[in-house]
């Protein structure tokens, strides 16, 4: 009576590495259920650490990669520790169960009609960048496409996913304070470029902190280049529910970032 | 017929007049959406019933983010009631509820007494409705934004109207940020409440130290989660001795175990929110909890063990 139930979704997975891969930002590889091999680069999940008597939300993270592993499925996320939820991850071990639900939002839309990708990174927003930046060179039809990353970090020691993306195209580096590349912001760093850019052949995407993406939006204001961010927004339930992750879009009123985004169209979010 | 030990127990309780739950587990409103969100996660069919989030008579937009932040075993909330408003609740999310067997319920809010009363007209007759949940804790417009449930008159204002408009079974839910709640149960009682839920969330703020700003737009949020569920539980046992008809206790509730004590003091039901916003399966590992607790003390019958505290 009470408790055979019919649901589909497993809720956690089992950690099958996590790994520090520079200052503060670590690598974490989850074992979790098939349902994410059908994840897009863009969707996230929530992950809660912690074990069962920890009372904490979840933590939105994109997904980085995903490949098949046994029956399931091996899901990779890249973070940066940022305060109590991410310090747990951090001490997460091998063998260990955590509390994920996922694939969870609305990914990034892949144009196969465009010659360039312009990638802009803030941070780990590389992660679902490198992700997309896959996509792309795994769509049979799309083998010449250029795929061109711009990737900024407050300090050197903080830049992940470089190497990643060098091999997939051009990747161009700043740093808030000069360590490493271009010394200064990683939207300064791409405005510098536009010009080189065809409007209609770019297809233009970005993820980081709010701060860079409202950057980005005024660099855009008065192109018309198709531009894609993912947004970040804390969040509850992560699934639609709460009504607690919103962004004032322009048509009026608020969008849950968490089930109509967290990829929106630039040009429709309000940054306030 | 004799009692064979491994027969599931009787799990199913009734809430007022015309209002029985198969069982004592609900998913509290605006904690668990219009229902859809939780359908991969949840059999919503195992549910007692599902409060939806609360209805306004017009889609409401709701408060400026940052709208949460999580706070020590818990988290403040101003969501600002943001809903699709009473008609589309009808028109496009009763009709996908209705086919599971649960029990639905509407939770409503008004700024005026006559706002409550068309809510409650607009929703009596509802195919597939089965009881309202009238929230209290919204400001009062014609009072100066005092909330009505602040204030045993207006509550009873209010239950009456409700009741006066509407054919279903309702369900006052209180704010617990007064200084004697039962009062105010005592109030929805006298104005003819079937059953009263508390606790709404308990007002609360949090700052952000580096930036000096607070962390909630709206600076005040609802406190909600393990954190408030001690308060809470005092609140159900100060209530359930001061009046006659069900109350369901809501607050912090994350377990079989915390749904027990909210039970054993006296509450007819539970109800469980933040809790689904951890793990999209908490009110099944709720009910789980219970039914486990039931075999293990040989409880045949959940009403046997509601109010069985002993002080
Ligand atoms: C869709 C989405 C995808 C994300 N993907 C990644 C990712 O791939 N890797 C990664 O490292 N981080 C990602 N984030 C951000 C990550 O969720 C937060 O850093 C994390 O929740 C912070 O939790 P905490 O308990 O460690 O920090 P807290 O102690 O809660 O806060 C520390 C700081 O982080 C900020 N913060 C809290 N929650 C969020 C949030 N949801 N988004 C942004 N900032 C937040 C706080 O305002 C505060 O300044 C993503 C966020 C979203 C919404
Ligand atoms: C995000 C959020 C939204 C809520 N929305 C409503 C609502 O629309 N109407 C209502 O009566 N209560 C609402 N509540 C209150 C809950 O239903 C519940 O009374 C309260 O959160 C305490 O229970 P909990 O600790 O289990 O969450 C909301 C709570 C939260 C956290
Ligand atoms: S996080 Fe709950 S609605 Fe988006």
């Amino acid at each position: 009576m009470t408790c055979d139930s019919n649901v589909k979704w497993p809720l956690s997975g089992e950690v099958k590495r996590n790994r520090k891969v520079t200052d503060n930002h670590y690598h974490l590889v989850l074992h979790a259920g098939k349902e994410y091999l059908s994840s897009s680069p863009g969707q996230f999940l929530m992950i809660r650490p912690g074990g069962r008597d920890v009372s904490l939300l979840g933590r939105p993270m994109s997904i980085y990669a995903v490949n098949k592993d046994g029956d399931g499925a091996c899901v990779e996320v890249l973070y940066r520790v940022a305060g109590r939820g991410t310090g747990l991850m951090a001490q997460l071990k091998e063998g260990e169960m955590v509390g994920v639900v996922g694939p969870l939002g609305k990914g990034f839309t892949l144009y196969r009609d465009k010659k360039r990708v312009v990638l802009v990174a803030g941070g780990v927003g590389v992660a679902p960048l490198t992700f997309l930046a896959k996509a792309y060179r795994n769509l049979p039809e799309t083998g010449s496409v250029e795929v061109v990353s711009y990737i900024g970090a407050r300090s050197g020691t903080c830049i992940v996913g470089k190497g990643e993306l060098g091999s997939i195209g051009r990747v161009s580096v700043s740093s808030d304070d000069g360590t490493c590349g271009h010394h200064g912001l990683v939207t300064d760093l791409f405005a510098k470029d536009l010009g080189v850019f065809e409007e209609d052949e770019t297809a233009v995407y970005a993820c980081g902190p709010s701060p860079m993406l409202k950057k980005m939006q005024e660099i855009m204001r008065d192109r018309s280049f198709i531009v894609q961010a993912s947004l970040e927004e804390r969040m509850a339930c992560g699934i639609g529910a709460c009504l607690g992750c919103v962004v004032r879009v322009k048509r009026g009123g608020y969008a849950r970032v968490c089930t109509e985004g967290p990829v929106f169209n630039l040009k429709e979010v309000c940054f306030d | 017929m004799t009692d064979r030990a491994d027969r599931p127990p009787r799990m199913e309780v009734t809430i007022g007049r015309g209002l029985t739950l198969k069982n004592p587990v609900m998913a509290a409103s605006g904690t668990f959406g219009y229902g859809e969100e939780f359908a991969r996660y949840v059999d919503l069919n195992s549910l007692g019933a599902i409060v939806v989030k609360g209805l306004s008579l017009e889609p409401a937009s709701g408060n400026p983010p940052p709208r949460i932040m999580e706070t020590p075993c818990g988290m403040l909330n101003s969501i600002g009631l943001q809903n699709v408003g009473v008609k589309a609740f009808l028109a496009e999310k009763l009709p996908f509820l209705r086919d599971y067997d649960t029990a639905v319920i509407a939770n409503i809010f008004g700024e005026t007494v006559d706002e409550y009363a068309r809510l409650s007209e607009i929703l009596s007759g509802a195919p597939g409705l089965k009881a309202v949940e009238v929230n209290v804790s919204c400001p009062n417009v014609e009072k100066g934004g005092i909330a009505f449930g602040s204030d045993p008159d207006r509550v009873a204002e209010v239950t009456r109207a409700v009741k006066g408009s509407v054919d279903l079974p309702v369900i006052v839910k209180l704010s617990p940020n007064v200084t004697d709640i039962a009062l105010i149960a005592e109030a929805a009682e006298g104005a003819g409440a079937d059953a009263v839920s508390l606790i709404n969330t308990l007002k609360g703020m949090s700052i952000d130290v580096e930036r000096k700003v607070p962390h909630i737009g709206k600076v005040i949020g609802g406190l909600s989660g393990p954190a408030i569920r001690p308060i809470a539980l005092r609140m159900v046992w100060e209530v359930v001795n001061r009046v006659s008809i069900p109350v369901i206790g809501i607050g912090g509730i994350v377990d079989g175990n915390d749904a027990l004590q909210f039970l054993i003091a006296g509450a007819r039901a539970v109800q469980v929110g933040t809790a689904n916003f951890m793990d999209p399966m908490a009110t099944t590992k709720v009910l789980e909890g219970i039914t486990n607790y039931m075999y293990r003390h040989s409880v045949r019958d959940i009403n046997d063990l509601i109010g069985t505290l002993r002080v």
